[in-house]
């Protein structure tokens, strides 16, 4: 059930109305932990005992982590590694459509799919396996509060990861009067409109990066496409996360906060504290500094940089262009501290070379997003020498910059507008504003497309 | 500056939505018919829409990409049309064609690519047998713009820089990446089911086209060798041939001229569609027309 179908505002306006009915509201949690199970059932109900066995087991481990935690802390992660590195990787040895080890449950195992939202859940199932367990203080949480933390159905398919820290203190008894209806609305129109008008629309012209479409596109219109790639997964993930924002408010849940105008950073670092920032802290709290962070010298820490980002990358998917766009961020990191440390020490000078800064790292950061477009790494590297060689493929496909200009808007305007113009003009105007935009995604929604992160 | 109350908030949200879609909702009822704008320039939509705003010429092409890449102004004879729907079967191109009142006196259909279905939505919004589609309105903005900023090719400038490629000498474009590439995907026979239900189809129609006054012939474009050789190119020309037995229906082609080329591996390159076109040409200036439709 995507966010974007019509069965899923039904299910949500359903799930609402008996969530706030009084008599109901003791058993508040039950009501979305079951409808969590249904909403993540309907689309791939065979999966469902996946999750149960992934959810059941990590509580197992928690409550055994919770008698001796240097023995099942560890047992715990490896758990939910195993099932991520199983289901994520087990295609690299295995070929679906021939898979036969003549053991009919193996094969049954091998032959599941990839399930929806895994690379999220595990990553809340470790958090809640470290944050619980650190100390006797922290308040132990009941299985259903558990299944509730994990697979919160807002979240649950492509994040906000959100720290189990903050989320299980918020589990409590919810009241239809507390619930901030402006800002639910605000985040999920901003949701939609960002999903169906920029991202919907922006894939259509995309859709021209695969292969082998990519070959008939001109030269020009290869690098057009490259950025507006760039705005489309903003637009797609954004317009995701702003979705779940609002929903976790409407059943009185704060998610935190994932992207921050990424593409005005003026350093790959900054980007990372502005983009998907839920993952970016969760690699830096649990991997990054468990590592050693940057306490162990220059060399270490470059080093430690690049574990993670490479790592970061494969989370995203077992293929040789994730890896590589993974450890290219990290390079970057480790080039702009070697290049940039001394230029940041000078205030003046980094303020004047800031607007140069923020046009390479969107450059660079673009670039980049090739080889996520492209997983097969022989395709991404020939659409990358395909932008420096003319192509002389007849009938080439040419793109229509205006139309490529006006969807892309909402992004630029987003990025690039003055935060005081827009605070002057949301007084009056806010309302009316969010009234418009509502109504363009109805009549100029773009076809329809899944998420890109549902694909994680 | 007191903040807005929630119901203040969603009266003037939900008040500007709806004054929005009414204006959007009268100008779809009221004003002028927007032009397709696909993504990239031409397509399917741009052709079938053309073909039904403009008056129904006297010739007729219909096709999938293959035929596309014969260019209107490649072609000598005088109102000629072709609908060659990029990924499509030609007989979505037919049964558009059919649903007017009218008929070309000669169409001609291209039999290359058997195993694609009829696309039933393209035919449904063609024939007047769908409601018409909502109009995205910055979409049908931009498609006024465009149209406005790109009018279609001065056709007697198209025609004089077509005579001018034929004298130059064929491309020496090495396409063996892409042939081979084709002749992967062209390896397996279409399913036979869908072939003989299309050929069924097709016997249909060119049996209503002919009860209609009008001609139609078949023709196969020419491949490049690899691809004429390949398992889905033999099972197609069988097919079509024992569906379609009388000879005198078919336009034979001559692809043994040692200048055609294929630089995409399938398509041909546009010096090679206008020396096609040039047979096609011949063809139908012998062909004998049947009388118009009353």
């Amino acid at each position: 059930m995507t966010f974007t179908s019509w069965q899923f505002v039904l299910f949500v306006v359903v799930v609402f109305a008996a969530y706030y009915l009084p008599p109901a509201r003791p058993f508040q949690v039950y009501l979305l932990v079951s409808s969590s199970l249904f909403f993540y059932g309907y689309g791939q109900a065979e999966l469902l005992p996946m999750l149960a066995v992934a959810v059941l087991g990590t509580y197992l481990f928690l409550s055994l982590a919770w008698q001796a935690r240097a023995i099942w802390l560890p047992v715990g992660i490896a758990f939910n590694l195993g099932l991520l590195a199983f289901f994520k990787y087990k295609f690299l040895f295995f070929d679906p459509l021939s898979i036969s080890t003549g053991y009919s449950p193996a094969d049954f195992l091998l032959r599941l799919p990839l399930p929806i939202g895994i690379s999220f859940f595990v990553f809340h199932n470790i958090s809640l396996l470290v944050d619980l367990t650190k100390d006797d203080k922290t308040r132990r949480p009941s299985l259903t509060e558990a299944f509730l933390y994990i697979i919160f159905f807002p979240q649950l398919v492509s994040g906000p990861i959100t720290r189990a820290a903050m989320f299980l203190p918020q589990i409590r008894e919810k009241r239809f009067a507390e619930v901030p209806f402006v800002d639910a609305a605000k985040w999920i129109l901003t949701g939609y409109f960002f999903k169906l008008y920029v991202a919907n629309n922006l894939n259509e012209m995309t859709a021209y990066m695969d292969f082998p479409l990519y070959e008939t596109v001109r030269l020009e219109d290869k690098w057009l496409l490259v950025f507006l790639y760039s705005y489309q997964i903003y637009a797609d993930f954004f317009g995701y996360t702003a979705i779940a924002i609002g929903l976790g408010l409407l059943f009185g849940y704060r998610l935190p906060i994932n992207f921050n105008l990424p593409y005005i950073s003026a350093s790959f670092a900054e980007f990372w504290t502005r983009w998907h920032i839920s993952l970016s802290t969760w690699l830096r709290t649990y991997l990054y500094i468990p590592l050693g962070g940057n306490r162990h010298g220059t060399w270490r820490t470059y080093l430690n940089i690049m574990i993670v980002m490479g790592l970061g990358g494969l989370w995203h998917g077992a293929a040789l262009s994730y890896l590589i766009w993974g450890a290219m961020h990290g390079a970057l990191l480790v080039l702009e501290r070697i290049l940039f440390g001394k230029i940041d020490d000078h205030s003046r000078l980094a303020a004047a070379i800031r607007p140069l800064r923020m046009v390479l790292v969107f450059f660079c950061v673009s670039m980049l997003w090739i080889f996520f477009k492209l997983p097969n790494f022989d395709h991404a590297l020939a659409y990358l020498s395909g932008m420096f060689t003319a192509s002389v493929v007849p009938g080439q496909a040419k793109f229509f910059n205006s139309l490529a200009l006006i969807y892309s808007l909402p992004v630029i305007i987003q990025h690039l507008a003055p935060p005081s113009m827009l605070e002057a003009a949301r007084r009056r105007a806010e309302p009316y504003l969010y009234g418009l935009m509502a109504a363009l995604m109805c009549v100029e929604a773009g076809p329809s497309t899944s998420f890109i992160y549902f694909q994680f | 500056m007191s903040p807005v109350s929630p119901q203040s908030w969603f009266l003037k949200c939900g008040l500007a939505a709806l004054l929005s879609l009414s204006v959007y909702a009268a100008i779809s009822i009221a004003g002028p018919k927007a032009p397709p704008l696909p993504t990239s320039r031409d397509g399917a939509l741009t052709l079938l829409d053309r073909y039904v705003e403009e008056p129904v010429p006297d010739v007729l092409v219909v096709g999938s990409s293959l035929a596309a890449h014969l260019n209107e102004e490649y072609f000598d004879t005088p109102d000629l049309k072709v609908l060659g729907l990029a990924g499509g079967s030609p007989i979505t191109a037919l049964e558009v064609a059919l649903a007017r009142d009218r008929l070309p006196r000669t169409i001609l259909i291209e039999m290359n690519i058997l195993n694609r279905r009829e696309d039933s939505a393209l035919v449904q919004r063609y024939s007047g047998g769908a409601a018409p589609a909502w109009p995205r309105p910055i979409r049908s903005a931009i498609a006024f713009y465009e149209r406005w900023n790109h009018p279609r090719p001065d056709r007697s400038r198209a025609k004089a820089a077509a005579i001018a490629l034929l004298q130059e000498p064929p491309s020496n474009f090495d396409n063996h990446v892409y042939v081979e590439r084709a002749v992967r995907e062209w390896s397996t026979a279409a399913a036979d089911a869908v072939v003989t239900d299309n050929l069924a189809v097709l016997k249909r129609l060119v049996e209503k086209i002919e009860a209609r006054g009008s001609r139609a012939y078949l023709c196969s474009l020419p491949l490049a060798r690899p691809l004429q050789d390949s398992a889905l190119a033999k099972a197609s020309a069988a097919a079509a041939h024992a569906a379609f037995p009388d000879d005198r229906q078919w336009v034979h082609l001559d692809g043994s001229v040692p200048d055609l080329r294929w630089a995409d591996g399938v398509h041909l390159d546009e010096r090679s569609a206008i020396m096609i076109a040039k047979q096609i040409d011949r063809f139908l200036s012998g062909a004998t027309p049947r009388p118009a439709e009353p």
